[in-house]
């Protein structure tokens, strides 16, 4: 079935129906950059915490304030916002990640007019002694100035309404990724829902997602090459599509906002909520490279080969956004890696579009040689 | 003349302190140090990825030589053999983008230790890793990139930024010079957690070392190292103080190349020999009112990496009337600190206080604030094109300098190790425009 979902999401915020529909009740919205921002906190506040993806328009008036040397993904982001792409969001929520992050985020304070700012600092080595600390402080000051905004206090029953109700999503997601390592529906459909779930209100997310997963309407992908897919961020389903319409099906990814939303759910074993979230966040199982925890990298391949196992995966596609340091980093030595396994890779640049004759003929024979 | 690299019409730098002259025969003496601790197992070698929370000073007080990934980079990019180690690392799957210290680096690892060129500066490989986020997120990860291939003892410290929530000024219309930096590093109070966190840091790293040397660290050594790189931090800015004189006493091409020792031996007798034999030269200089170049005309600040390889656009801005009185670059390395104090309360302080790990707005503001004191005329960026932290940061105080001053700023693309892209022609063309830019607003502000 077509699950039309494009009609109820837009990645772009000022286009996204989800999002228009919780203004017009009165709601407030908060966008978060970066898959780090612990969304649960947000939506204990009352506020509506959606991705923002980025988009692949054209970058004109941002780069009066910022360099092209940097992933288009950022780039895009700051351009949507210049342009009003941002206007119906209360604010956003940086965290520190990488140095593209770092440095839209000083620019946004300044020439981006919403109401909220917020950086959240958090540690890149996860594991390291005093990290968990340190950042429980950080979510500590974070807590307060979501009070501060929604003037009401953030109670340790919301707070655990909301890790729960984000674990019924996080089921959700690891539901979608069985249907999809198992052949029954495509990555495009997998990529899809789980976008939808990222920039829609939580409880409506589940409810949705919760049906449509029961209903079990999906149509199986096309037979043919299963591809893995690496990289960073990808604003919407634009390689999906790619790879199906070559006859691929990309049936496993480690992308920020699909493959790796399928986390565990959070243990709710200590009292400690705060806690119990900033352990989640620094030591979540499939890390973004840009973390520097100790084992991160080995930890990366073991979950691509589980993948790559379950999934009978026949090649690996990396998808890296130009400039993108933490990705281009991991990539020669995951790269190789794979090759010691016999594992046929494709590397293809990302910037603005991806659909350029160049990225579609690689990706052509790339298939081809899997089929 | 200038020794010409005719590819890409790269040029030495001319220098003009004796006592930075002098500094090339220290590194060749610490390079022999360093074999001959590599041959005979005597020390430890450890090759640091970000600065500042890897103190030296503790390293030094442990006897373990301090190996600096940027420091090697750029000798080798100076010595015109970056571009080589670059492509034996890009052939390795490293993209064109990525930071080209670490791919310099890592070239020369990967094969370039073999070629006869490195006589001189073939440094060892090293026992140990240590890396931080202090710069940037690169640093640690590059790292991570070198343990994969070296397999030694690594420990990477993490460090947080400092918040732009920390900053005074968080308000629209605020006035930079009213609360900001003047000098060096963040001037404003620091949450007591995040100089705790980075105290842990600190006492991890010398767990780490105690542990890989089996020596237990000697706290009375350490305080002495930490107060002879205050010593010789107060000497250095006292020479950075003294730049503000007009004519400038000493410009970038003499400074660059005396960061190194702050780098390499804050903490040790050496540094502050160095710096003091510096710091007497230019008194002298601007006691005879003597400048950099003969005549003075126009006053520039730099930021940025400059193009190690071609250090002889600086003889080109000479030729032109122009000197860098001041850098932001050079600024990053020394902090005065108290030697009454605990000596791991100093170093979490000049960790944190360090300027590249400021909040952006601090950092912008640490530019504005040269403007009056050093009497700057224009300001170029070296916008090392495989940086963010330069890249990203250039239109940002292109903005701010616009707005409080009006001055124009000229960004000059050009990366700092790779010079492959760079284009000789172009850039002097533009400095050229800019100079004339300049002339033009001196001659209407004389009217
Ligand atoms: S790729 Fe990493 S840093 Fe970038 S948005 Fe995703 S999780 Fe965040
Ligand atoms: S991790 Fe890469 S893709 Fe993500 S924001 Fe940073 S540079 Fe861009
Ligand atoms: S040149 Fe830039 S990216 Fe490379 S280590 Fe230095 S600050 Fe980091």
């Amino acid at each position: 079935m077509s699950l039309n979902l494009q009609t109820e999401y837009h990645p772009d915020p000022s286009k996204n129906p989800a999002l228009a529909d919780w203004k017009r009740n009165g709601g407030r919205a908060i966008g978060c950059l970066c898959a780090m921002v612990p969304v649960e906190i947000i939506n204990a506040a009352g506020l509506f915490p959606l991705r923002l993806v980025g988009n692949r328009e054209t970058v004109e008036r941002s780069r009066e304030y910022f360099s092209n040397y940097s992933c288009y993904f950022v780039q895009s982001i700051l351009e949507s916002a210049l342009n009003g792409g941002c206007d119906l969001l209360d604010g956003v929520v940086f965290s520190y990640t990488c140095d593209c992050i770092r440095f839209l985020s000083a620019i946004w304070e300044k020439v981006v007019d919403l109401p909220y700012f917020y950086f959240l600092n958090n540690p890149h080595c996860g594991n390291a002694e005093g990290a968990e600390t340190f950042f429980m402080e950080e979510m500590k000051n974070f807590v307060n100035s979501l009070e501060e905004l929604s003037g009401g206090e953030i109670s340790d029953e919301s707070l655990l309404d909301s890790i729960q109700l984000y674990n019924r999503l996080r089921s959700c997601y690891q539901r979608i990724d069985e249907l999809r390592i198992g052949a029954k529906i495509s990555g495009s459909q997998a990529a899809e829902l789980t976008l939808y779930g990222l920039m829609s209100p939580p409880s409506i997310a589940v409810e949705r997602l919760t049906r449509i997963i029961s209903e079990g309407d999906f149509t199986p992908p096309a037979e043919g090459p299963r591809v893995m897919a690496l990289g960073g961020v990808h604003p919407d389903l634009d390689i999906f599509h790619l790879v199906e319409s070559l006859g691929g099906n990309i049936i496993a990814d480690d992308f920020c906002m699909v493959g790796r939303c399928a986390e565990d759910e959070i243990d709710i074993t200590e009292d400690d909520l705060l806690f119990i979230l900033s352990r989640f966040y620094l030591n979540q199982r499939t890390q973004c490279p840009c973390m520097t925890t100790e084992g991160r990298f080995q930890r990366r391949l073991d979950y691509i080969m589980k993948k790559i196992k379950l999934g009978s995966v026949d090649g690996v596609v990396f998808t890296i956004q130009r400039y993108c340091d933490p990705h281009q980093l991991d990539y020669p030595d995951l790269s190789a890696a794979l090759a010691d396994r016999g594992i046929p890779t494709l590397l293809v640049e990302v910037e603005q579009s991806i659909y350029s004759e160049p990225i579609k003929n690689r990706l052509e024979a790339f298939v081809e040689m899997l089929s | 003349m200038a020794e010409q690299n005719s590819k890409h019409k790269t040029m030495r730098g001319k220098k003009g302190l004796q006592s930075t002259k002098k500094i090339f025969s220290y590194i060749k003496d610490y390079l022999q140090e360093m074999l001959k601790a590599k041959r005979d197992g005597s020390k430890l070698i450890a090759w640091i990825g970000g600065p500042q929370t890897i103190p030296v000073e503790i390293l030094h007080a442990m006897d373990i030589l301090p190996q600096q990934i940027d420091s090697m980079a750029a000798v080798f990019a100076a010595k015109q053999l970056s571009e080589r180690f670059i492509q034996i690392t890009e052939s390795k799957g490293y993209h064109h983008d990525l930071c080209t210290y670490y791919k310099t680096v890592y070239g020369y690892v990967l094969g370039g230790q073999d070629i006869p060129e490195v006589e001189g500066i073939n440094w060892p490989e090293p026992d140990i890793l240590l890396g931080s986020r202090s710069v940037c997120v690169l640093h640690p990860l590059g790292i991570r990139m070198l343990q994969r291939h070296f397999n030694v003892p690594t420990f990477i410290a993490d460090d947080p930024l400092i918040h732009p929530r920390m900053d005074v000024h968080n308000e629209k219309d605020r006035w930079y010079k009213e609360h900001s930096t003047v000098g060096v590093g963040y001037k404003h109070p620091i949450k007591e957690y995040y100089l705790e966190y980075v105290k842990v840091q600190i006492r991890r790293l010398i767990a780490f070392l105690e542990d890989v040397s089996g020596k237990k660290l000697d706290w009375g050594r350490l305080r002495e190292t930490v107060a002879l790189s205050s010593k010789a931090a107060e000497l250095f800015l006292e020479i950075q103080d003294l730049r503000r004189n007009v004519p400038c006493p000493v410009g970038a091409q003499d400074i660059m190349p005396l960061i190194g020792p702050g780098f390499y031996w804050a903490g040790l007798e050496m540094e502050v020999e160095i710096y003091q034999r510096a710091r007497d030269e230019v008194r002298e200089k601007v006691e005879k009112g003597e400048g950099a170049i003969p005549n003075e005309r126009f006053r520039l600040f730099f930021e940025g990496i400059p193009p190690w390889y071609n250090l002889g656009l600086f003889t080109y801005l000479a030729d032109r009337d122009a000197v860098s009185v001041a850098e932001t670059y050079p600024f990053e390395f020394v902090h005065v600190m108290d030697p009454d104090r605990d000596p791991i309360d100093n170093l979490a302080d000049k960790a944190l206080r360090y300027m590249y790990n400021t909040s952006v707005q601090e950092r912008s503001d640490l530019t504005l604030n040269q403007v009056e004191p050093y009497h700057l005329d224009g300001v170029i960026v070296w916008n090392s094109i495989c940086c963010k932290i330069f890249t990203l940061f250039s239109p940002f105080m292109r903005y701010d300098l616009e707005k409080e001053f009006g001055i124009p700023t000229l960004i000059l693309d050009a990366d700092q190790a790779d010079p492959r892209e760079y284009n000789d022609a172009m850039v002097k063309n533009r400095i050229d425009a800019y100079l004339e830019m300049l002339d033009k607003r001196k001659q209407q502000k004389a009217v």
